[in-house]
């Protein structure tokens, strides 16, 4: 597997009227060729801060105060501006939320498709065009070569979105950031994207960042997903072991919001902190019902469940003592541990090994 | 409503618009009181009868309306007072060569001064660029023509003697009217242009062209222009109104042998027939304009036009 | 919109803040040596013609021998009282008319409105020139010429926000207790658009300044001897080549006072209309 990015210790704040946010507080990650990382987390987690400062995208407010981002080991913090251009497009391409306006209403599709390989590469414009044309035909606008002359407007939301995609693989980047590339569609176009996305990785090996609030749109495409809360990543792992073995309570309570047949929802009451003067210790902890009194003082480090598998809450610290999740997160557990079964990964957990008294008396194992 | 039936009704509202400058004009015109004729004393009786009859002047007032109006769909605008030998279109159809020529010459260096000035205002928003940038514009806006005019004639001409001071006898000549003309025009399309390119810049499509790995002026090249500078096309209607506004001086201090000149000429002689055609003339051009920009905007937007439909 | 937020916002703006001082000085000064008799702009002294500025005649003489600075000021006056009273004019005029198409019944502001279509369309030089080739010139007739053409913007603005104001709620509340249309309009249109009219007003001015010059100096205008930023430039400019200043200050002024009176308009419109609903 070669490793394509690689992000360490993130910070990224923005200048405001009110003082300077703290956008991103100290993330770190990595991401290999070919595989999905889902971001997820509220509005306001930092993860599209996250996203854009992976090519230097940040308005005129932002900079990245610390930390490294690796591509292919060439590391781009702190480089020229001219360096970043060039690779914006080629090596990273992004994919943006709305698609009714991400694309320039007066010039033709095709042409929009073609513009990054005619910047970054020496192509002809006939060669770009039919370049253009083929990767439109490919994600599925059909009669490409009639439909790629015409204008934005005369497409519908989801074909637009394909398009964008198209603009951004274009180059064969090997890593394309989607910051939240279904939000604004409607749930069956969303599948076809989503369906597009897995398809293009596949074929092109393209590593993807998919950014989104959406827990739902996850399992779908997700190889790993990382969790993130007020700049922070808080749990980390595949996409089995965070949705169906969560361990952090801010993931039980993104995971217990979501309609699940007649289970009622329950949202996370509060809201994030604000970000101009974050607290000194897990910034979740005023949400937290599962708060311990170290949460206010000291920011939990990240507990290794598996070896890919970290989350990072003084629940899973050895003196801590156990508690019970919500009943939805425990169905959860019991699904895992059944598809589990006595052998398998990440036998040597705490959480595994300890004897968790559920709410009938009995005990999990 | 369509784009067919929009113009249907612009066509009709400048139809009537112009009829009604026609009308009075005419009126306004021939209920003035005193003679028309500029040298009375010098002819005599006879000859004032037969000019008179010669010029329909005795005949009631509605036949010489409708004789006029008819005249106006033929072509003909009436003879002139001032040189009375000449039907007037003849004398307007001399000079509307170099009147058009310093109209387009000042839009063609105006309008792409001033777009390139607003680009520039626009990327740089927020430096010393753009505040210079911005007050030329308002400079440009505010002085009138006339004195931009008579300064460029006095320091280019006079001063520096670097171009003809006045007169029409090659292009040498044709340059510093064009610049007098073209300040205004520069200074509004800089100044829009500014405004709208800022708004574009921080659209969600300019961040996925420098997502694409263009810079700043990529961005402004590639995108902002075009999208800018659309919008620009409802600004050529007002530019023309004050393109003929402006010319009627320029032309004078520049001695431009072009219908401006013979204006203000024959508004200071009276000569009637000369005044009414170039009235009825400008406004004809003016309303043309303004209607065929109108069209035009709504024709130049991919969206309306080939949405089918315009809002209004 | 109080006293002191405008002040507060006016002091951010410095441009507009300076072209407001000096449009002050500059009418104050102009309105006060005319009036007051301090300076004397129709007194001949063919001893002393076409002078340079010097120090007896700050701004030179023309050539009549009358002090150039002393026209000046006097130009300046009735530039400014042509532009004043015109721009009365429009204010009234377009409030009324705006008023009464604004909350109409829709058949009357319907006739209104095409009526404001059609004679909008005409451009202002062409009534301008037709009304001053057919009346006799001079201030009065001026002041008409450019009421007559300049009404129309403010009419369209009052009556969009009448309009707006008449659906508002509060607008049905008062006319289910009974208050008539008067009522509403002078006690709720023009309070909340007294900030927009004053930015009309504004623009309507430097226009009215400019076409005064305008005419004047194509001879449509104020004719000399009746000394107006027009008339000066007019004479100005035959004597141009060779002496420069008397054109040239003539000219200095009126740029001023257009460009200042533009950046007040734009402070001014930044403080009252930042959604930019006023159209120049």
């Amino acid at each position: 597997m070669t490793r394509v990015l690689d992000v360490e210790d993130l910070h990224v704040s923005f200048s405001t009227p009110a003082g300077r946010v703290q956008a991103v507080r100290g993330v770190s990650f990595s991401l290999d060729a070919g595989e999905v990382l889902a971001v997820v987390g509220e509005s306001g987690s930092g993860k599209s801060v996250m996203a854009r400062s992976v090519m230097g995208l940040l308005a005129g407010n932002g900079r990245i105060d610390s930390g490294s981002v690796r591509l292919r080991g060439r590391e781009l913090v702190g480089a020229g501006e001219r360096e970043l251009r060039a690779v914006r497009g080629k090596d990273v391409a992004m994919v943006f939320q709305d698609p009714m306006t991400c694309l320039d209403p007066t010039m033709p599709v095709w042409k929009q498709v073609a513009e990054p390989l005619r910047l970054h590469s020496s192509v002809s414009r006939r060669e770009a065009r039919a370049v253009a044309t083929r990767l439109l035909e490919r994600v599925g606008i059909p009669d490409a070569a009639v439909r790629g002359k015409q204008y934005p407007h005369q497409f519908s939301g989801g074909q637009r979105q394909r398009i964008a995609i198209a603009v951004a693989l274009v180059c064969h980047p090997g890593i394309l950031l989607a910051d939240e590339p279904t939000t604004a569609l409607d749930v069956r176009v969303q599948a076809q994207i989503l369906d597009l996305l897995r398809e293009l990785r596949s074929e092109l090996g393209t590593a993807v960042v998919f950014v989104t609030h959406d827990l739902g749109v996850v399992s779908s495409i997700a190889d790993r997903v990382a969790v993130m809360y007020a700049g922070r990543i808080v749990e980390t792992g595949t996409m089995h072991e965070v949705l169906w073995h969560p361990q952090h309570p801010y993931t039980w309570g993104l995971l217990g919001s979501l309609p699940h047949g007649d289970e009622r929802l329950t949202p996370i009451p509060g809201s994030p902190p604000s970000l101009l003067d974050p607290p000194p210790g897990d910034a979740f902890a005023p949400r937290n019902p599962y708060a311990v009194a170290r949460d206010t003082q000291e920011a939990p480090p990240f507990f290794e469940v598996t070896p890919t598998h970290h989350a990072a809450t003084w629940l899973l610290d050895p003196d801590t003592s156990p508690v019970e999740p919500p009943p939805v997160i425990r169905r959860r557990w019991e699904q895992w541990h059944a598809s589990h079964g006595d052998t398998g990964c990440g036998r040597d957990t705490r959480i595994l090994h300890r004897s968790v008294p559920d709410a009938e008396g009995g005990s999990d194992e | 409503m369509s784009i067919g039936t929009y113009a249907l009704r612009r066509l009709g509202v400048m139809v009537v618009t112009l009829w009604i400058i026609v009308t009075v004009t005419f009126l306004l015109l021939h209920l003035l009181p005193g003679s028309p004729f500029v040298d009375q004393k010098n002819l005599t009786d006879e000859q004032i009868a037969l000019l008179y009859e010669r010029l329909g002047l005795g005949e009631p007032l509605w036949r010489q309306y409708l004789d006029y109006v008819g005249g106006l769909l033929r072509g003909d605008l009436g003879i002139s007072f001032q040189f009375r030998n000449q039907p007037v279109a003849t004398l307007l159809a001399g000079r509307i060569g170099p009147s058009v020529q310093l109209g387009l010459q000042a839009l063609l260096v105006g309008i792409p001064a001033g777009i390139a000035l607003g680009s520039v205002a626009a990327v740089k928003r927020r430096t010393w660029l753009d505040s210079t940038t911005t007050i030329t514009a308002v400079i440009g806006r505010s002085v009138p023509s006339f004195v931009v005019a008579a300064l460029l004639q006095y320091v280019v001409g006079v001063q520096l003697g670097w171009l003809p001071i006045a007169g029409w006898r090659g292009f040498a000549y044709t340059i510093l009217p064009t610049l007098a003309l073209a300040v205004a025009p520069m200074a509004d399309a800089a100044r829009f242009v500014r405004t709208e390119m800022v708004e574009v810049l921080a659209s969600d499509h300019a961040e996925l062209a420098r997502a694409k790995g263009f810079g700043p002026w990529g961005v402004a090249r590639r995108h902002g222009v075009r999208n800018s500078v659309i919008p620009l096309v409802t600004l050529v209607g007002p530019m023309a109104v004050s393109l003929l506004t402006g010319s009627l001086v320029v032309e004078n201090i520049f001695a431009v042998p072009g219908i401006g000149e013979q204006f203000v000429r024959s508004i200071f002689v009276n000569d009637y027939p000369t005044i009414m055609a170039v009235t009825i003339l400008f406004s004809a051009l003016l309303l043309v304009v303004i209607f065929v920009v109108d069209l035009l905007y709504t024709l130049i937007d991919p969206r309306i036009r080939l949405g089918g439909s315009v809002e209004r | 919109m109080t006293g002191g937020l405008f002040w507060e916002r006016m002091r951010r703006r410095p441009a507009a803040l300076v072209s407001l001082v000096v449009l002050v000085v500059i009418a104050v000064v102009s309105f006060t040596a005319t009036l007051a008799g301090l300076v004397d702009p129709v007194a001949q002294d063919v001893t002393a013609v076409n002078q340079a500025p010097g120090a007896e005649h700050w701004f030179g003489t023309d050539v009549l021998g009358r002090d150039l600075f002393a026209r000046l000021l006097m130009g300046v006056r009735i530039s400014l009282t042509i532009a004043f009273f015109a721009g009365l004019l429009d204010v009234t005029l377009g409030v009324a008319w705006g008023l009464i198409s604004g909350l109409a019944r829709r058949r009357t502001d319907g006739v209104m409105q095409r009526f404001l279509e059609i004679l909008g369309g005409i451009p202002t030089l062409v009534v301008l020139v037709l009304m001053l080739t057919v009346l006799e010139p001079g201030l009065v007739t001026i002041v008409l010429a450019m009421a007559v053409t300049g009404w129309i913007p403010m009419a369209r603005l009052v009556r969009a926000q009448a309009l707006r104001v008449r659906e508002q709620e509060f607008a049905l509340a008062a006319r289910v207790l009974g208050s008539g249309r008067v009522r509403l309009a002078l006690r709720h249109v023009v309070p909340n658009t007294l900030g927009l009219i004053i930015v009309q007003s504004m623009f309507t001015i430097p226009t009215a300044i400019f076409f005064e010059a305008f005419l004047s100096f194509i001879g449509l205008g104020m004719r000399p001897p009746t000394a107006s930023l027009g008339t000066l430039l007019s004479s100005g400019f035959q004597t141009f080549t060779f002496l420069p200043f008397q054109m040239l200050v003539p000219a200095v002024t009126l740029s001023v006072i257009m460009i200042a009176f533009n950046l007040l308009a734009d402070g001014l419109r930044d403080v009252f209309d930042p959604r930019g609903v006023v159209a120049r």
